[in-house]
């Protein structure tokens, strides 16, 4: 492989420039500031890029570093060969990040992309860091060692496989199941656990443990506990045996003394009955006449009733001169209905109509006409009425010159109107008040009879105009005479009207006449109402003289007259019911006689008196009877089951023992088995506990197998990392000792210029021998450190890139060495370098390769 | 007339299947559940006599809750008599119980319970007995009789062994033992049959297959006699040669075509074969994978790993290195050089480690 050329648009303080790189060493010997380590760094760069800028971090990143001062486009091109292909790659970069860059690889002027995104690892084979310690040497102190990259390399390369990372994963993955079986540092890890897990089990099993011993006593306590108990029911139980044999004895004399108790009862019945009791039907017989006599006082007593008696002596007393009969009662009511029927016609009659005596009366207060007043009169209106009637005659043989006038109607109508509103009016208060109403309609009527009667006489009179001629007027002026003193008798008794004076004394005539009719009726009536009042008083007194017999007083006769009637009828009601209890009494009380004799009958029979209460001594009789039929049966059956309970307990005499008291017993019965249940209840309680022993032992051994498991299993991860590890140095040593040959050739054939005899181990590192004693790089001076680091970069490349070298890029490396190992160390440079390409900076003649002396 | 007879019961005992903690609680429960089926079995079908060979309870100190069970059963069933001879495991206080009529027990001298012309017989076991129980026992020859020890028969004396020769012609009929878990029988004599009925349930590995007990049937000919299935579920073992397989898949797969068991029985899958390297840990998938074909599955793996040295000898590789570098250092077992190499493949090979 070979870097051809590279073209700069912007890396830096590099633009637009243009290098091209020839075989062997390309020498760039320039002053500071001429920009070699830009184009170092631009070499790198094409082939992987440039970090992005981290704005978390003050590192002043190559990215920031190397950005175009001047701005403008910020990377190039670089052109280079492998495996006899041209390749060139462009690359441009963003200011700050990685995702603004742009990249392109062309081969052959044709665009690839076999190396893949990490171009550099697909030319190369190697990352960034390995690329760096490999063909890329500066002066900066460097870590001689392999890192892992350069090692999968070599391993690849004897492995011929892509797993570049087998070695560090497969032991990794080891290492990470040995951890978790047990941990470096802390406990986190199954061995641990599962340790404390035993530690815990076997803590819980020694608990579990004692418990089962405990549990030990508690069964020898509760054996020893059922051994008092089962001692003392034994004991409790003989005590129940001479008990009950006590008991029954006792029961068995119980049953003696009652039949001994029964007999004496017994005998004290004959004593008091010596000819015995009545039989149960005679009982029954006695007990029937009894309540049959009971039955009889019973109605007896109903049947005097004293309320009717006390009532009969009171009315006795108010009917003490003898009780009016019905009919007399009736012929008091016939007074009083005719005392009411005369106050009745005595109030009609004085209330009969006088009103036209009464208005006559008043017309003829000063006396009335006299008879002869009334003849005379009545002559001279008869020669009045003659007078008139030739008047009429002679006054129609006289022509008529003047019409009769018509009077005017309206008046009378306007008149009769009035009046019949009036009397409608009077219609209409009726409704109201019956007075105001009547008195109302009848002016309305009368008003309204006058106005028509007036009104047809005026017309009548107008309608008969005589011519008076002399004799007529002889005629007339006798007329005029006479109807003058027609009129002034008329007159003198307020007879005056407008009907004319023949009518005036006409009505004068028919008002005397009946006025004097009037007056001798008025007369007739007060005589026939002063007969009324003197019969109606005397029936009165009569009747108050007869109520008073009984006590009564008062004005209201028929309502005495109702009082001594009801009296009258309660009096004989009580009367009359008195009587038939009296007639009743007397059968009952020969019925109870007769019953009483049939009892005393049956009791002679068995010389018993008889009681004035025969209930009570029915009662007496009864229970005497019960109680002696109940004590000859309780005597039979007390003595039939004595013998039986004799028989069924085998009782033969009274037993010795006394009784014997087992409250004490079985009070402490009952405290052992009291003390006994608690101590069941702790066994079970315990047992439920350590029942739990056997999982926890399993779980113990369980856990023990799995710990000896974990334990071989890390064991046997253990023996697989060292294994590992072993194997891959044996790898090393048998693959990759080339480069620790190929770099003893070089450090040999830099011997001189290094003054140290070098070596290198199996793990690359760089040891020097002085004084007999192999030491490490690190105490070499810088400038042999960084001939040591050429070297071995050397040997990397010569192991690594079989088939192709790769450039190497040296950036003023030496600037350690003196002039003496300078010279030394270039002319060994330009030696070992013959077949390589180097592209070497450096910035002053005293370290060009070009000057060293060949 | 008709007897039952059972034995090894072992109430109380711990599962020895290593079980997880709640189907061992199950099957505790499990074993109990056996006995009232069996009792349940006598009720129905009018058997009024259970024969309970030995090892009723699985301690010497049975647990409270237990004693509590089993006296309660027999309490609760005073028409049945129960005739408990003690066994090597319930032998110091197993009888706590007084006052059940029903419960009939033995002692380390014969004791006869006659049913009729039936006969039965039973001795616990002790030193001073276990050679002159031969002799003191003496049965009617006219009657139906039945022994009942608790033992291992042989052609020995001693604790719990049965000396079987020196029962024959002791006019037995039938020989009720318990002492054994699985049932079997034989002959004592031409008249006798001796039978052990097996445990109720099975609680471990070590007791496989149906477990029950036997109804015995004395008649004027004898004692006729059936095995009477009883135990809730059956453990099996299987074995499954997985050489031909190349992967857990297929292996798995194998496996589980090669179970033959209910749903709710247990069974152990023993795998054997040679095997690769990428069976390891087969047993843990398998059991996962199986879990839900029966009750509980546990496999073991006693399958050999084989491993070509010579396939890697020319391996210029990380991994060739490895094999070599394991397989020349003689501080490891052969075992260990097959383990340490397993898993230094397995992180070679890109496969997490556990």
């Amino acid at each position: 492989m070979r870097l051809i050329g590279c073209h700069i648009e912007g890396y830096g303080k590099l633009t637009d420039t243009e290098y091209d790189f020839g075989e062997g060493i390309t020498e760039f010997c320039e002053h500071n500031g001429f920009g070699k380590t830009t184009l170092a760094s631009f070499i790198k760069a094409m082939f992987y890029g440039l970090p992005a800028v981290r704005n978390n971090t003050a590192e002043f990143n190559d990215r920031m570093h190397f950005y175009p001062f001047g701005g403008g486009k910020f990377g190039g091109n670089i052109t280079f060969e492998k495996d006899g292909k041209q390749y060139r790659i462009e690359r441009f970069f963003d200011r700050k990040s990685e995702k603004g860059d742009t990249v392109a690889v062309y081969e052959n002027g044709k665009k690839t992309n076999k190396f893949g995104k990490d171009i550099g690892r697909g030319v190369f084979g190697l990352d960034k860091e390995s690329f760096e310690r490999t063909t890329f040497v500066t002066a900066d102190a460097i870590d001689i060692c392999a890192t892992s990259g350069i090692s999968a390399k070599l391993n690849n390369f004897v492995d011929n496989t892509d797993a570049e990372n087998s070695f560090d994963t497969a032991k990794k993955r080891l290492e990470s199941a040995k951890k978790k079986l047990r941990a470096e540092r802390g406990d986190n890890d199954l061995i641990t656990k599962k340790r404390a897990e035993i530690v815990e089990l076997k803590g819980e099993i020694d608990n579990l443990e004692t418990m089962e011993r405990t549990l030990e006593g508690y069964y020898v306590e509760l054996t020893d506990l059922n051994g008092q108990i089962r001692a003392l029911e034994a004991k409790l139980e003989s005590a129940n045996a001479v008990n009950l044999s006590v008991e029954r004895w006792a029961r068995y004399e119980y049953l003696l003394a009652r039949k001994a108790e029964c007999e004496k009862q017994l005998d004290a019945f004959d004593i008091k009955y010596p000819y015995g009791l009545p039989t149960a039907d005679e009982l029954g017989d006695i007990k029937s006449r009894n309540q049959k006599t009971i039955k009889l006082g019973g109605q007896k007593t109903a049947t005097a009733d004293d309320g009717n008696r006390g009532k009969l002596d009171e009315l006795a007393r108010t009917f003490g001169s003898g009780v009016p009969d019905f009919e007399t009662m009736r012929a008091v009511q016939n007074d009083i209905d005719e005392i009411k029927r005369l106050d009745t016609e005595m109030s009609a009659t004085s209330r009969a109509p006088r009103s036209r005596f009464d208005e006559l009366s008043q017309k003829f207060a000063d006396g009335s006409p006299s008879a002869s007043d009334i003849s005379d009169g009545a002559e001279k209106a008869e020669r009045l009425r003659t007078l008139d009637d030739q008047l009429k005659l002679r006054m129609n043989l006289v022509p008529a010159e003047v019409k009769p006038e018509r009077k005017s109607a309206k008046p009378f109508l306007i008149f009769a109107a009035v009046a019949a509103v009036i009397a409608l009016v009077g219609i209409g208060v009726l409704f109201v008040s019956a007075v105001a109403g009547g008195i109302l309609l009848g002016l309305g009527v009368v008003a309204l009879g006058a106005d028509g009667f007036v009104y047809f006489k005026k017309n009548s009179a107008a309608a008969h105009p005589f011519i008076m001629s002399d004799d007529i007027v002889k005629l007339q002026e006798e007329r005029q005479s006479l109807e003058k003193q027609l009129r002034e008798l008329v007159a003198e008794y307020s007879c005056a009207s407008e009907n004319g004076v023949l009518f005036d004394f006409a009505t004068l005539k028919k008002d005397c006449a009946e006025y004097a009719k009037l007056t001798a009726a008025a007369d007739e009536t007060t005589e026939r109402v002063k007969q009324m009042q003197a019969a109606s008083d005397a029936l009165t007194q009569k009747t108050k003289a007869f109520f008073a017999g009984y006590g009564l007083d008062g004005d209201d006769l028929q309502d005495m007259h109702i009082r001594l009637l009801n009296g009258v009828t309660e009096y004989m009601t009580v009367h009359n019911a008195v009587a038939s209890s009296d007639r009743e009494s007397e059968s009952i009380q020969n019925e109870i006689k007769a019953q009483c004799a049939a009892v005393a009958e049956i009791l002679a029979a068995y010389k018993i008196p008889l009681w004035d209460d025969l209930s009570e001594q029915i009662e007496t009789l009864d229970k005497a009877a019960t109680e002696i039929a109940r004590l000859k049966t309780e005597k039979d059956e007390v003595g039939a089951e004595a013998d039986a309970f004799k028989t069924e307990h085998g009782l033969t005499e009274k037993p010795t023992e006394e009784r014997i008291d087992t409250a004490a017993l079985t009070e402490k019965l009952s405290e052992l088995r009291r003390d006994a249940a608690v101590i069941d209840t702790r066994i079970a309680d315990t047992e439920n506990q350590v029942d739990l022993l056997d999982v926890k032992r399993a779980a113990l051994a369980t856990a023990e197998q799995t710990l000896e498991t974990y334990i071989s299993e890390h064991a046997v991860l253990t023996a697989a990392v060292e294994s590992m590890i072993q194997a891959e140095q044996n790898l090393k040593d048998a693959y990759i000792a080339p480069v620790r040959d190929n770099f003893l050739v070089y450090a040999k054939a830099i011997e001189n210029a290094l003054g140290e005899k070098v070596s290198m181990d199996q793990d690359f590192r760089i040891l020097f021998e002085r004084n007999g004693e192999y030491r490490s790089d690190r105490h070499l001076g810088a400038g042999q450190r960084s001939i040591c680091a050429l070297c071995f970069r050397l040997a990397l490349v010569d192991n690594m890139y079989k088939d192709e070298k790769p450039f190497i890029i040296m950036d003023d490396p030496f600037v350690h060495l003196d002039a003496d190992h300078m010279e030394k160390t270039m002319q060994t440079v330009k030696e070992l370098a013959r077949d390589k390409q180097i592209v070497y900076f450096c910035c002053h003649d005293s370290r060009r390769i070009e000057r060293a002396s060949n | 007339m008709k007897l039952l007879h059972c034995a090894d019961i072992h109430l109380g005992s711990k599962m020895e299947a290593k079980l997880p903690k709640d189907k061992a609680d199950e099957r505790k429960l499990e074993v109990r559940a056996a006995f009232d089926r069996m009792i349940d079995y006598a009720v129905k079908n009018g058997i009024s006599v259970v024969l309970l060979a030995g090892d009723v309870f699985d301690g010497d100190r049975p647990l409270k809750r237990d004693k509590d069970y089993f006296y309660g059963a027999v309490r609760s069933h005073p028409d049945i008599d129960f005739l408990y001879l003690r066994g090597n495991h319930d032998v110091l206080q197993s009888y706590t119980e007084q006052g059940l009529d029903n419960l009939k027990t033995f002692s380390d001298e014969w004791t006869v319970y006659e049913y009729g012309d039936v006969a039965v017989w039973g001795i616990e076991s002790v030193k001073s007995n276990a050679t002159a129980m031969y002799a003191a026992l003496k049965p009617d020859k006219t009657k139906k009789n039945i022994v009942m020890l608790h033992g291992q028969i042989g052609d020995a004396n001693g604790v719990y062994k049965i000396n079987l020769a020196k029962l024959r012609n002791k006019h037995i009929d039938y020989l009720a033992l318990g002492h054994l878990h699985t049932f079997s029988d034989g002959a004592i004599d031409e008249r006798g049959k001796y039978v052990y009925s097996g445990c109720l349930e099975g609680r471990g590995f070590d007791e496989l297959g149906v477990k029950g007990f036997v109804e015995l049937d004395i008649t004027e000919n004898g004692a006729e006699y059936v095995f009477k299935e009883n135990s809730q579920r059956v453990i099996n073992e299987i074995e499954v040669d997985i050489s031909d397989t190349d992967d857990i898949y297929a292996a798995c797969k194998k496996a589980k075509s090669k179970i033959a068991c209910g749903k709710k029985d247990m069974l152990r899958i023993t795998l054997v074969g040679d095997v690769g390297f990428e069976l390891d840990g087969i047993e843990r998938e398998l059991e996962k994978m199986t879990a839900r074909d029966c009750f509980f599955v546990t496999v073991k793996n006693n399958a050999v790993r084989k491993f070509d040295i010579n396939a890697v000898k020319g391996d210029i590789s990380l991994r060739g290195e490895y094999i070599r570098t394991v397989l020349e250092n003689d501080g490891y077992t052969d075992e260990q050089k097959q383990r340490i190499i397993s898993v230094g493949l397995k992180a070679l090979g890109g496969r997490e480690v556990e």
